[in-house]
């Protein structure tokens, strides 16, 4: 191409157009007379529905030593009802061609249906039958709990999830929080049909759940005599919730290594983070985007753009309830082990003396509001936000205040958090890979524990 | 429960408007309002079916580099744009094509027409071995990671190396093997853009909050001076006879046996695409499905099973993958999904099972072309594939009409043992890694 053909500059970006107005979600909201509130958003370009029904009980739940209860109870849900066994149950579902999805953290239970809206009718007896009157089936119990087992053992195969595990035992210690939502191979063997039995029936209540209809929805009055008359039989407030302990950070630094034989390591570096109802939440997104929340962040320009030592490296806030993990995250060329160690952890003394250069606050503060359009786009994402909302108790209006929170976040705020948070001193790091390699370098960084995939003190 | 129309009259025909710039650059456009985004898509006609011998991962290598600035664009800048203007990007490559994408506010389509214009107008002043030593690092990285430290990841190029012959263009991993990643050269990657990246080679597909006549004007401002190529060279991968099962085992740093079992299967939009891909939700989707059911639920024997047709432009390709439970042997897992197999083919599909597999494709395919960012991507497909970017407004009638008398016909054609591979994956003789 000729140079200076152009009728424009193609040196300069091209300038945006006129801000374009958000479309957040509005809601129908209504309760139902068992006490389920529902929110509803019409979201209607195609003829579909995302439904969640959020119960705010999770794993934080489990009975003592039975880890892995509140999985296990949503799973067991769709394997038979006090009207059909487990097959017709999978039959009805398939038919309907929806899909079903449970997603069970620490905080809740969200139980999500992706359907057609031809369907919804179909949906909601669905949902209603299987949330209301699972079977608990000694036998389907059994064999969930042995798929359970299974998946526990096969997560040890994966050096990424080994990493993560033992992350948040070393991070939290005897929380729950230190433990998967889904239980270990202990807690999950002794889990019966009992006990989940117990779980739904102090936890499954519509009093305090909410049900999340976004899409191709019908109309208030219509909608709300659906479910009235579909629900109606759902009874009952939930019991016995307990009050969750705030975590707290190690008092030193942790350093934990598995021996994995393989030409990658693993590295998570972390701590106790934010819970998501705090008031620094937002200010901690822009802290958190410029050092490893965004491709151009710090850690991944430094770790793979710079060194190519790794596919990618990020940082992440996982806020709940309580104060969640904060880690790194990476996996790295296992012969830069130790130095990518090092450059994470000046990465994070960086952030916590070096205030960031005006351009990266501005990245991280576009970045986080400029994307909110493309955040409320489709149906599973409108539904998926405002389960979030429900789950932490985050006021209505949270979206829309939101760009004027982030804007107002400044270098000095900035710092202040980084303090808070990215303490090297008393960060825990988890290292699963070709240990032998590298064990003795990596003792100079701190007391280093050898474990074993399953976090059992071990020798190399 | 019969099934209604999926939707009211008219809903998922989407108004595609298409034009054509003097240099041959392709441009689609869609207008949707409902959601103030855009996303913009261009795909090339390129992928590692283009890669000569000794330079497999090649598209891929390629594909990050474009990533690394260019004439206009400095080094680092690309993504910053993007993230800068709360849009996300990514590209992709696959055997066929490899493609470019952003999902940004509808007030910043021209920053997306910019950097892509600008990679594909003025990438070669900006390359530098320095930019391909450290990105053939990252490939190397993201090699180890995404396959060879990851449980049963070297698999999927073992069958692809059992399935097709010495030569063929689908026989290698997009991924490429290191060795060929180390062999690469500056003047490969110089090549290889003069060949490809030609606007005469790509899609250029824009789906959102825009006036398609402002997209079209756009499109030539930005696209419209950037020379046609020499015609890229096509490569075509032909369809493999059918002659004898193959068989192979390999093993792996892992707990349970896993079993591979590919067919040779449809070409993407092809006779019977539809069908197998509808016979594949019929087999593994859903607790009803048939191998979930034989395998995981009754005969317990398996922890997980799938199904699936990869949509290639030429002769296609599919998986069905299963898991083992602890003490269960491989030829197990193999004969109980070949009953399945042969149940299948006997015929013994229900209208219930067949009309709820139909009914999950379609769920599936609704929620795929729900966001921009899918829609773009089925339409440049569909455009880059076959001709035809409007197969996306059919797609919902030819799943609706897929019968159990074509599934079974899919099942009888392409799944049989002389177009199968099967693929053992065993566990090295230590549990787990142990220390």
């Amino acid at each position: 191409m000729i140079a200076g053909a152009d009728e424009f500059d193609r040196g300069r970006r091209p300038a945006p157009g006129p801000l374009p107005a958000i479309r957040l979600p509005r809601f129908q909201r209504f309760r139902l007379a068992n006490g389920l509130r529902v929110l509803a958003v019409r979201h209607d370009n195609l003829p579909e529905v995302s439904a969640r029904l959020v119960l705010p009980y999770g794993a934080a739940e489990d009975p003592r030593q039975r880890a892995g209860t509140a999985l296990l109870v949503a799973r067991a849900l769709t394997e038979g009802t006090s009207e059909r066994p487990a097959g017709d149950v999978a039959e009805w579902l398939d038919l309907l061609g929806a899909r079903f999805r449970i997603d069970v953290d620490h905080d809740a239970t969200t139980l999500g249906l992706r359907i057609l809206s031809h369907v919804l009718d179909g949906a909601f007896e669905f949902l209603a039958e299987v949330v209301a009157r699972p079977a608990f089936d000694a036998q389907e119990v059994q064999r969930l709990r042995d798929e359970r087992l299974d998946e526990i053992a096969s997560g040890l195969d994966e050096p990424r999830i080994i990493a993560s595990l033992r992350l948040g035992e070393v991070t939290f210690g005897q929380h729950p929080y230190g433990l998967a939502p889904g239980g270990v191979d202990e807690t999950v063997r002794e889990i019966t049909a009992d006990v989940l039995r117990d779980y739904h029936s102090r936890f499954y209540r519509p009093s305090g759940a909410t049900l999340i209809l976004v899409g191709d929805v019908p109309q208030h009055d219509e909608l709300r005599q659906r479910l009235e008359t579909v629900f109606c039989s759902w009874r009952g407030d939930p019991d016995g919730a307990g009050e969750l302990a705030e975590p707290t950070l190690p008092e030193t630094r942790r350093l934990w290594a598995v021996q994995w034989e393989g030409p990658q390591s693993e590295i998570r570096i972390g701590g106790v983070g934010i819970s998501r109802a705090d008031q620094d939440y937002p200010a901690v997104q822009v802290m958190n985007a410029i050092l490893g929340g965004l491709f151009s962040s710090r850690i991944n320009m430094k770790l793979r753009e710079e060194k190519g030592w790794t596919y990618g490296a990020g940082s992440h806030f996982d806020a709940r309830k309580r104060r969640g993990p904060y880690f790194i995250a990476t996996a790295v060329d296992a012969k830069a082990t130790v130095d990518a160690v090092r450059e994470i952890l000046a990465e994070l003394e960086r952030m916590q003396t070096e205030p960031p250069s005006d351009e990266e606050l501005e990245l991280a503060k576009n970045a986080l509001t400029l994307s909110l359009p493309r955040l409320f786009e489709t149906v599973g994402q409108v539904s998926g936000r405002i389960a979030q909302q429900v789950i932490y108790g985050l006021p209505d209006d949270f979206w829309e205040t939101y760009p004027e929170t982030v804007r107002a976040v400044t270098r000095a705020d900035v710092l202040r958090l980084a303090g808070r948070f990215l303490s090297t001193e008393r960060a825990v790091i988890v290292v699963v890979g070709p240990a032998r390699d590298f064990h003795a370098e990596l003792e100079r960084l701190g007391p280093l524990e050898i474990r074993d995939v399953h976090g059992r003190a071990a020798s190399l | 429960m019969a099934s209604e129309p999926i939707a009211r009259e008219g809903v998922l025909s989407f108004d595609l408007r298409e034009r054509w710039l003097d240099n041959g650059l392709r441009v689609i456009v869609q207008e949707d309002h409902t959601t103030p985004v855009v996303s913009l898509h261009i795909m090339y006609h390129v992928g590692s079916k283009h890669e000569r011998p000794g330079r497999t991962g090649f598209a891929h290598l390629f594909e990050h580099l474009m990533f690394q600035g260019s004439e206009h664009v400095p080094d680092d800048a690309h993504f910053r744009h993007v993230q800068d203007a709360g849009g996300t990007l990514n590209g992709s490559t696959w055997f066929d094509r490899t493609n470019y994408f952003e999902t940004l506010p509808s007030n910043e389509l021209e920053l997306g027409l910019w950097l892509e214009s600008d990679r594909l107008g003025f990438f070669e002043s900006a390359i530098t071995q320095e930019k391909l030593n450290n990105q053939r690092d990252v490939v190397k990285n993201e090699r180890r990671q995404s396959y060879e430290n990851r449980p049963y990841g070297l698999a999927v190029e073992t069958v692809l190396r059992m399935a097709y012959p010495e030569g063929h263009p689908y026989r290698h991993p997009t991924i490429g093997y290191m060795e060929d990643l180390d062999a690469a050269s500056l003047e490969d990657v110089k090549d290889f853009f003069r060949t490809f990246y030609t606007p005469d080679n790509a899609v250029l597909v824009l789906v959102g909050a825009l006036e398609a006549d402002r997209g079209f004007e756009l499109a030539d401002r930005y696209f419209g001076g950037i020379p046609r190529g020499p015609g890229a060279p096509q490569v075509t991968a032909p369809p493999v006879p059918a002659s004898r099962e193959t068989r192979e085992q390999i093993y792996d740093n892992v707990q349970f046996p896993r079993v591979y079992m590919f067919h040779h299967a449809p070409a993407f939009g092809g006779p019977g695409f539809e069908a197998a891909e509808v016979l594949t939700q019929l087999l593994s989707e859903g607790k009803s499905s048939r191998l979930y059911r034989r395998l995981v639920y009754e005969r317990r024997i398996a922890q997980d099973v799938s199904a699936q047709v990869w949509p290639t432009e030429d002769c296609g390709l599919s998986f069905i993958v299963a898991t083992a439970r602890p003490g269960v042997e491989p030829t197990t897992l193999e004969l109980a999904i070949l009953e399945t197999l042969a149940d299948v083919q006997q015929g013994a599909l229900t209208g219930r099972e067949a009309e709820g597999a139909v009914n999950r494709s379609l769920r599936e395919l609704v929620g795929a072309l729900d966001g921009v960012g899918g829609r773009s991507d089925a339409v440049a497909t569909a455009a880059t594939f076959l001709d035809q970017p409007g197969y996306v407004n059919e797609i919902v009638a030819r799943i609706r009409s897929v019968t159990p008398e074509a599934m079974v016909q899919v099942a009888k054609e392409w799944f049989v043992p002389e177009r199968r591979a099967v693929l053992y994956v065993i566990p090295e003789t230590s549990a787990g890694g142990d220390a």
